[in-house]
């Protein structure tokens, strides 16, 4: 079996020379037959000779390694350019900034047997005297990744990250790559979608560990975040049925800051730039003086700002961007929702149906009765399981179900205190 | 406080909910009692009761139970989590010519030990070889001389032996609980956590100054599990995270964090502190903090009431050397802030309240001690730190620094 090509890593770069061959000299200490693993290397509008320095490790490097290069500056059209180069059964995204640890590329694979995408663990790696922005960058990262990891979590579009992500190759061609259209932003979330609605099985893989290299900053990331925001509105337009879970419960939802920068960043479109300076010098500021609260308060504003900008900018102008609210409505759970009631759950076949019929239109929980939990239907997300349930029960019921029990024992005139 | 006068020692019980059938007997000589009420590991809370003719009913009891009804629950939800894999530990416990206290703490140790963990006990500038040749007797636990006294330098030495990749700490005086060290581990399954703190409640209150302690000060920090981060606690308020007799540290951390510093704590011209400014590192490098009230020590309080002067003086002094050291070495401006804020709100008007006999107050001697405490402070650190040249070291860069980067 040993000769059959099992894996095409896919490095996709762009002018960051020495962390690719970083990268490259990692690949090389994965502990699996070399001749199964071929590296694809896709350098996209790179002027530091990346490509060249790619070219001269292959003559060392154990495994087969493939250079590309062409003038996109899209990540989708390098990833996509990689995989149609790819021979393996098995496509691994990889980006240049990751340095891969051995075992993470037999993970993948063991993973890939029983699901359809694996979602590697990129652990945030911050420089030991770390700034405030990297601090929390690296929580971010590492809150998500320990959110998948329990059993029970329901994957959703916004899991898929591409930066260490291992995905059947024909099932990659099947829903038709990353889309073009999303040039520089959210082409992971989006593929992420179309990958849910074919009913594909998302799984995170920690073993499958790569160390991440931050190098994002407080200014990229205010930029960044405006990108977002333009990129979530073409998400809506592409995948109309997202619009309710992406803007749907704004207006509802939204305290006087949002409201405020809402209205600031629609009118303020063309002096965007200049305004975003100052927040980020004023969060500098008050990190300087240790106000940490400022900070954080300042650092909201600042998304919210640069976000709604970038929504603005999308829509076609600030006017529109109270019309675009209006327009999208949020989700009601409609009088027929199904219904499953814990104190006398259905069994078998009935439940199944009850669970499907949830994945679309959403499920009421209740206890005897008593309303615990509303599921809200979710378009793009895995279809709803009760160990999804179990797990949606559990985060929950810290502050909102305990109440429920309560109600519901006090109705049986139960003591609370059991088992005393 | 009233307890002082009120006299008479109080007894210390272990409640085990799961098994409350009968009433507590035997404590004739006890006109109150302290229960602390368990299920499992875990203390979901707590209740000062009269004793009548040495029994507490358990009706009472069952009556008492009622208002931990939350913590219980979440218990119960917590055990229903699914169990990870726990990281691998070492245990270390400094100690400074106290055998007496180490015989009563190394049985707990020793079946730890045996039950695969690695335990280090470090030996602090002792004066006679009484403790080497008592650790001797378990040959399953590592005895270690730390020669310079101070606290914060034998936590260090602990550190830097230790081979587990996480270190818990417990003190001499202390026992600890079974499942202690487990509990303390579980929590270290989210990377971010780099401490967890446990509970601490007392082994005996026998003596006014035990009693006392207990009831202001206290190293409980109430029976739900807490998380705390930088966006959600003021990291110069780290005392109310826990204490330096319970903690287990991610040894992977310290390269950011950094060692404890050695110009702070038993031993050094600063007296205490040490644990509440390596907390506060913790959370300044933006790592988390998790109390776990599944991780129970019992300490024994100091018994005198002149130990309790010193030991509140010593408070006074840490607690505005470390806030020193925050200001100076890390630039927490808001320190000059929260230092002047409590500063009124806590000694000067303790001390106001005492020379006033309102009723509850702290007795007027320790008041004082810790009012005289505060002025102390920023001088025995910037003292401490002359002192030692290799403090400073520590200080400036902990990546530079050539001990820790034997850690990683």
């Amino acid at each position: 079996m040993s000769h059959m090509l099992l894996v095409s890593v896919i490095i996709p770069t762009h002018n960051r020379r020495a962390s690719l061959l970083r990268c490259l000299e990692a690949l090389a200490a994965q502990d699996m037959p070399m001749d199964q693993v071929e590296v694809i290397v896709v350098a996209d509008s790179c002027h530091d000779a990346s490509e060249q320095a790619a070219r001269a490790y292959a003559a060392e490097a154990p495994f087969q390694l493939r250079v590309a290069s062409h003038a996109a500056r899209s990540a989708a059209a390098t990833r996509n350019l990689g995989a149609q180069m790819a021979r393996g059964a098995v496509l691994v995204f990889l980006d240049d900034d990751m340095v891969i640890l051995p075992g993470c590329l037999r993970a993948h694979l063991h993973a890939l047997q029983s699901y359809d995408v694996s979602i590697g663990y990129s652990q945030p790696i911050i420089p030991d005297r770390p700034t405030h922005w990297q601090m929390g960058a690296r929580q971010w990262w590492e809150d998500r990744f320990r959110a998948m990891e329990v059993a029970g979590y329901r994957f959703s579009y916004h899991d898929l990250f591409s930066g260490n992500l291992a995905i059947h190759a024909e099932l990659f061609s099947r829903v038709g790559e990353f889309d073009l259209a999303f040039a520089g932003r959210l082409e992971d979330y989006e593929l992420g979608v179309r990958l849910l609605q074919t009913g594909a099985r998302f799984a995170f893989t920690r073993a499958a560990h790569t160390r991440h290299y931050e190098a994002s900053d407080l200014d990229t990331w205010v930029r960044r975040v405006g990108y977002d925001g333009e990129a979530e509105v073409q998400m809506v337009r592409k995948h109309p049925a997202l619009r309710s879970l992406i803007f749907g419960d704004v207006l509802a939802v939204a305290d006087t800051v949002t409201k405020v920068m809402i209205r600031v960043a629609a009118a303020t479109i063309d002096q965007g730039p200049q305004i975003e300076q100052v927040l980020v010098a004023l969060i500098r500021f008050a990190e300087a003086l240790t106000l940490r609260h400022r900070r954080a308060q300042l650092l909201r504003v600042a998304r919210d700002y640069s976000y709604w900008r970038g929504v603005a900018r999308a829509v076609g102008g600030g006017s529109r961007v109270h019309t675009w609210l209006y327009e999208s409505k949020p989700f009601v759970l409609a009088a027929d929702t199904p219904m499953l009631d814990l104190a006398d759950p259905p069994l078998g076949g009935t439940l199944d149906a009850l669970l499907a019929a949830g994945t679309q239109q959403g499920l009421r929980v209740t206890l005897a009765g008593v309303k615990v939990y509303e599921v809200l239907p979710h378009p793009a997300a895995e279809p709803l399981r009760l160990e999804h349930i179990r797990y949606l029960l559990r985060e929950a019921s810290r502050h909102k179900i305990l109440p429920g029990v309560v109600l519901y024992m006090m109705q049986k005139e139960q003591r609370l205190c059991w088992p005393v | 406080m009233s307890s002082q006068h009120q006299g008479g020692p109080v007894a210390v019980c272990d409640v085990r909910l799961e098994h409350l059938t009968t009433d507590l007997v035997g404590l004739e000589t006890y006109a109150r009692a302290l229960l602390v009420l368990r299920m499992g590991s875990v203390v979901v809370g707590q209740a000062w009761v009269e004793v009548n003719q040495g029994r507490v009913p358990v009706a009472r009891i069952k009556e008492l139970v009622q208002r931990s009804s939350w913590s219980i629950w979440q218990h119960m939800l917590a055990e229903s989590l699914p169990r990870t894999v726990l990281p691998s530990a070492t245990v270390v416990v400094c100690t400074r010519d106290r055998t007496d206290d180490m015989r009563r703490c190394l049985p707990g140790l020793a079946r730890l030990a045996e039950a695969g963990y690695e335990v280090l006990v470090v030996d602090n500038n002792p004066s006679s070889e009484a403790t080497a040749q008592l650790v001797a007797q378990y040959p399953l636990i590592r005895y270690l001389c730390e020669p310079l006294p101070g606290l914060d330098r034998a936590r260090n030495r602990g550190l830097l032996s230790a081979r587990g990749e996480i270190v818990a700490f417990t003190d001499d005086d202390a026992v600890v609980d079974d499942g202690w060290l487990e509990a303390l581990l579980r929590n270290f399954a989210d990377p971010m956590v780099a401490l967890v703190t446990g509970i601490t409640m007392p082994l005996e209150l026998e003596t006014p100054a035990q009693i006392w302690f207990e009831q202001a000060h206290g190293f409980q920090r109430g029976f739900e599990r807490r998380t705390f981060e930088l966006a959600t606690i003021n990291p110069l308020s780290s005392g109310q995270m826990g204490a330096g007799v319970n903690m287990a540290i991610r040894r992977q951390a310290l390269r950011t964090i950094g060692l404890f510093d050695e110009a702070l704590d038993g031993g050094s011209v600063s007296l205490s502190g040490g644990d509440q400014e390596f907390f506060f590192r913790v959370l300044r490098r933006g790592y988390r903090v998790v109390y776990e009230p599944g991780a129970l020590v019992w300490h024994r309080h100091r018994r005198d009431w002149p130990s309790l002067r010193r030991t509140l003086y010593g408070y006074g002094v840490g607690l505005y050397a470390w806030w020193t050291r925050a200001l100076l070495v890390e630039r927490e401006w808001q320190t000059l802030i929260v230092g002047v804020r409590w500063f009124r709100q806590w000694h000067l008007r303790n001390l106001v309240r005492a020379l006033l006999r309102r009723p509850g107050v702290m007795p007027l001697d320790l008041a004082w001690a810790e009012f005289q405490g505060v002025f102390h402070g920023p001088g025995a650190y910037l003292r401490a730190r002359q002192l030692d040249q290799r403090t400073a070291q520590i200080l400036q860069g902990s990546g530079s620094n050539e001990c820790l980067d034997t850690l990683v």
